[in-house]
């Protein structure tokens, strides 16, 4: 069972074509659909919205917030949402890192912080109890949660 | 596919709901005996027992006059299916990012 994401893509080009694709306003709104509507910052503390397609329990909305840039290293936002305006349910941190390997990069994607799963998710895998009421088709979810890192290519 | 206004999530992000969730798993329970493990009213417990029975993550059964709650993995599957979203979302996220890279290339040289 999944409680994060974290993938993996190399890139042969040069961390500083990388980086700049990652943080010029011009070049993202070029190819990622979080900065199509607003200029992007790469300064701590920019805030911004992009809206996704909806989807149960979420309006679409992605309310954004820069909280790290390290030139050349790591890019984090937070990225919210919920259901409506104001309820938000969704309190995740996007983070980039970027290592140089093989004459490219290595960009590292993760999705972390799924509120509600810290708690209880982490108590329920601990708790013996679980395999008792759950099919095992669940168990071999949980199982899998050690193969949980995707190298994409 | 009922339509509530709780996300798997937001059942999740309540104290008091992640501790009726995580007492179930050590055993089936009616309403009557969860109300008692708590120091919230009644009503209050009941009304978070509907939260997680709506967004699929508890079953109620007629045990009698009983009404028994157990775990239900559906909700479970719910954020596992958020996330998978989300994870696809990223995955496309950075093939774009290639190809327009790659489309870059073929004109000129860029990153200077």
């Amino acid at each position: 069972m999944k409680k994060e994401i974290h993938l993996k893509w190399f890139y042969p080009h040069s961390i500083d074509t990388i980086w700049e694709y990652l943080t010029d306003a011009d070049l993202l709104k070029q190819w990622s659909t979080i900065h199509r509507d607003e200029p992007f910052q790469a300064e701590p503390g920019f805030q911004w919205t992009s809206t996704q397609k909806a989807r149960r329990g979420w309006d679409g909305i992605m309310y954004l917030e820069v909280l790290e840039v390290v030139p050349k290293e790591k890019l984090a936002y937070a990225l919210k949402g919920g259901p409506r305006p104001g309820e938000l349910s969704l309190d995740t941190v996007v983070t980039y890192k970027l290592v140089e390997k093989n004459g490219g990069v290595e960009l590292q994607l993760s999705h972390t912080g799924f509120q509600g799963l810290k708690g209880a998710f982490t108590a329920f895998i601990m708790e013996k109890g679980w395999g008792k009421f759950f099919s095992k088709r669940l168990m071999k979810a949980l199982n899998e949660i050690q193969h949980d890192t995707h190298t994409v290519r | 596919m009922t339509h509530t206004q709780y996300d798997s999530f937001l059942a999740l992000a309540d104290k008091n709901r992640r501790e009726i969730l995580m007492l179930l798993t050590k055993e089936k329970s009616s309403i009557n005996t969860l109300a008692d493990a708590f120091e919230i009213s009644r009503p209050a417990v009941s009304k978070h027992i509907k939260v997680l029975v709506d967004t699929g993550f508890i079953n109620i059964e007629e045990r009698g006059r009983e009404r028994l709650c157990s775990l239900n993995a559906k909700g479970f599957e719910e954020v596992q299916s958020w996330i998978g979203h989300f994870e696809k979302y990223w995955t496309q996220h950075l093939s774009s990012l290639d190809e327009l890279l790659k489309k870059g290339e073929k004109k000129s040289e860029h990153g200077k």
